[in-house]
């Protein structure tokens, strides 16, 4: 080094400014927020800078829990650092309504021809298409196949036009509870709107919400106090255990505490993963009375409408969604269904084959046709699903369930009221 | 400035100019100014103006200038913040400085181990709240280790945070977990600050160890009492943290303080000129509180 004059230095330094000044004006950085765990994402983010050299993507990754507070604090301050991000589908009424969304009808050719019609519907509204259909979701009923033996009972059958009704089940849960199992059955998103919206739209109790605008709440019929009685007696029973948060509530099936868990299909991956953990999948029950319902609807992606790299931030965003390669590399991430048409076979196939559960891609592609119901598209969705889910968390916790119910009606009236 | 150079504090204000130190204190100055006008008074400034205002760049929300007020007056919802938050602070104010009084009097005496105790004591304060409250949250679930230790002495397990009667106590006991530690420093201090010789006279006139305390101990204590009081009342206004990651203000609305009403209002359900209405009658709250409280320190004292 001691040979390095300083007209080297110079002529160094010059070389590496010009440099770094080429690359600046060629490359271009995206932020990319979403709610996934840290790292979830990279591996589609180097295939798709590989794929389009210039765009760099800053991904950001925040707890489920604080993605809409950060979109509502961020986005509504007209921060441009996130330019791309993922949107929980029943919230793109609400996004689209405050601005938070970019308008994507003029990608509605391109939208069409790749995914699948119903996620479409769900990035769609008032006539547009606000939002690049990314994941679907469908439920499934794991059951522990070693618990099940303990307690001499069957095992479901993964044909999901012969599901079981709750009458089946939960005489068995609490069979194989008395067999050894520390928990019969639960829900694995135990206080989450999504997740219970099907108990009452499969006896007709509508989705809690009605009028034009489904700005009116409706959660105090008799129907609606009977089931969420229903759903209160899990807990009250002791068929399911209270003050266990959802984020905990997986580690109970895979550590083979739990009998019978309804949960979304990403959890088929981990607990492919754990230890001695030796489980089925079959369809998500349904009221005898009633007639089949599962939930549905995930994540799009939406841009940012005051990002000020829109060409790489949809770029990035159609590589992700349209692209088919792209789809289903993304959907190992969580992993759920991607909306794109030819990565949702590949997928199904893939997950069924890795997973050895043969019922996997059947239940899937039946649910989805016949018996997914979405959340409701309102304006008025973020205040509903906020307040249903902590009045969830109360009933389950012991609250009664007609007292809860009419407050938390009150308390949607009171917050409908301040929407236009 | 005109004024500057007449009257007694004119001259030392002209003085200082004159010196150029006046110059050299803004110098010094000008960074914590700097902070006070960008970290609190803009911000304040910016809620009381949002409070009025709709910002054009987020619709969906109907316009309503001072009715932002009168709709959260009128909110059951809000009120009943309000009410849980009085209801919280008059329970945790008078149980963490009258534990901390005691810990502080136990501390300043000479006792076995007295730093070890110390240690134990401050090692709370020195966890963030966020991480106390994620341990203790463990230790407080229906099937967690505090019913478990309640069931070997034939106690029936207790719902703590998903009962609507004893969440907010729970909560108090989280809180006052952290901050009965710090608070007994401050006193500690002021104890110590007492000069001997007022005991010693105390002693000569043949007052007791409770006459001692409160003739003594208290008034001399008033000064540190009143910071303490008036910091700790600010403190427990703002609690946020244990409330969002323990109960997000359930079961029933038992636990929502103000501070976490505020967080949903604004930050879930997107009402932000509601949650800056919200913000300004929380400071206007504390304002009224604290002077409140200012007053009858310093009239006691004068009487």
């Amino acid at each position: 080094m001691g040979s390095i004059n300083k007209v080297q230095y110079l002529l160094a330094g010059a070389v590496i400014a010009i440099a770094c000044s080429q690359a600046s004006a060629a490359d271009v950085t995206i932020g990319f927020l979403s709610s996934q765990k840290p790292g979830a994402f990279s591996d589609v983010i180097a295939s798709f800078e590989k794929a389009n050299p210039g765009i760099k993507v800053q991904a950001q990754y925040i707890p489920f829990d604080q993605l809409n507070a950060q979109v509502q604090a961020r986005l509504g301050s007209g921060d441009t650092s996130v330019d791309v991000y993922t949107v929980d589908e029943p919230r793109v009424p609400y996004y689209a309504h405050r601005g938070f969304l970019m308008d994507l009808s003029d990608q509605r050719a391109e939208i069409e021809a790749a995914s699948n019609a119903a996620p479409i519907a769900g990035a769609s509204y008032d006539g547009k298409i606000w939002a690049f259909p990314f994941w679907t979701t469908a439920q499934f009923l794991f059951y522990n196949k070693d618990l099940l033996n303990k307690a001499g009972l069957p095992e479901p059958t993964g044909d999901p036009a012969k599901r079981l009704t709750w009458e089946e089940l939960l005489p068995n849960a609490k069979k194989a509870q008395e067999a050894g199992a520390k928990w019969g059955f639960a829900f694995d998103q135990n206080d989450r709107y999504y997740e219970l919206q099907p108990l009452y739209e499969s006896l007709g109790y509508g989705p809690g919400l009605k009028g034009d605008k489904l700005l009116e709440p409706a959660l105090t019929s008799d129907g609606w106090v009977k089931t969420t009685n229903w759903y209160r007696d899990l807990y009250a029973n002791g068929l399911a255990p209270r003050g266990v948060t959802y984020e905990q509530m997986p580690a109970l099936f895979s550590s083979g505490q739990l009998a019978y868990m309804v949960g979304g299909v990403w959890h088929a991956r981990a607990f492919r993963n754990a230890e001695g953990l030796n489980f089925g999948v079959a369809a998500m029950p349904y009221f005898k009375d009633g007639k089949p319902v599962t939930p549905t609807g995930s994540w799009t992606i939406g841009v940012n409408p005051k990002s000020t790299k829109k060409d790489a931030a949809l770029a990035f965003a159609k590589y992700i969604t349209l692209n088919s390669e792209g789809a289903l590399q993304a959907s190992t991430v969580a992993p759920q269904p991607p909306a794109n048409k030819s990565a949702f076979e590949a997928y199904l196939k893939r997950e069924s084959e890795a997973g050895k559960t043969p019922a996997f891609g059947d239940i899937v592609r039946y649910d989805l046709a016949n018996t997914a119901v979405n959340r409701p598209r309102t304006i008025g969705y973020v205040v509903f699903e906020e307040n249903m889910n902590k009045t969830f968390s109360d009933i389950r916790n012991g609250a009664e369930a007609k007292p809860s119910l009419e407050r938390a009606e009150g308390v949607l009236r009171a917050g409908f009221g301040r929407l236009n | 400035m005109s004024s500057v150079g007449q009257g007694q504090n004119g001259s030392r204000w002209g003085e200082a100019l004159r010196s150029g130190s006046l110059g050299t204190a803004l110098l010094f100055l000008a960074p914590a100014l700097v902070a006070v006008v960008v970290l609190r008074i803009w911000p304040a400034g910016l809620a009381l103006w949002q409070s009025l205002h709709e910002p054009g760049a987020a619709p969906g929300f109907t316009n309503l200038g001072f009715g932002n007020y009168t709709y959260l007056l009128s909110d059951p919802v809000f009120i009943e913040s309000l009410t849980t938050t009085f209801l919280f602070l008059i329970i945790v104010n008078p149980v963490q400085i009258g534990l901390a009084l005691l810990l502080a009097l136990a501390m300043d005496k000479a006792l076995p181990a007295a730093g070890l105790w110390r240690t134990l004591m401050l090692l709370p304060v020195a966890v963030p709240q966020s991480v106390s409250a994620i341990i203790l949250g463990v230790a407080f679930r229906p099937d967690g280790p505090v019913n478990a230790l309640l069931a070997t002495i034939g106690i029936p397990p207790q719902g703590f945070m998903t009962s609507t009667s004893q969440a907010l106590m729970t909560i108090i006991m989280i809180v006052s977990w952290v901050g009965v530690g710090y608070w007994m420093t401050f006193l500690l201090a002021g104890l110590r600050d007492i000069p001997p010789i007022l005991y010693e006279a105390a002693e000569i006139d043949g007052a007791n160890g409770w006459q001692r305390f409160w003739h003594v101990t208290l008034p001399q204590l008033r000064r540190t009492l009143t910071f303490v009081l008036v910091a700790n009342t600010v403190a427990n206004f703002l609690v946020f943290a244990p409330v969002q990651i323990l109960t997000k203000g359930g079961p029933q609305g038992s636990t929502n303080l103000i501070m976490n009403e505020i967080y949903t209002r604004g930050f879930l359900s997107g009402d932000m000129s509601g949650a800056a209405a919200a913000t300004v009658i929380l400071v206007a709250l504390v304002i009224v509180v604290v002077g409140i409280q200012f007053r009858m320190m310093t009239e006691r004292a004068k009487s």
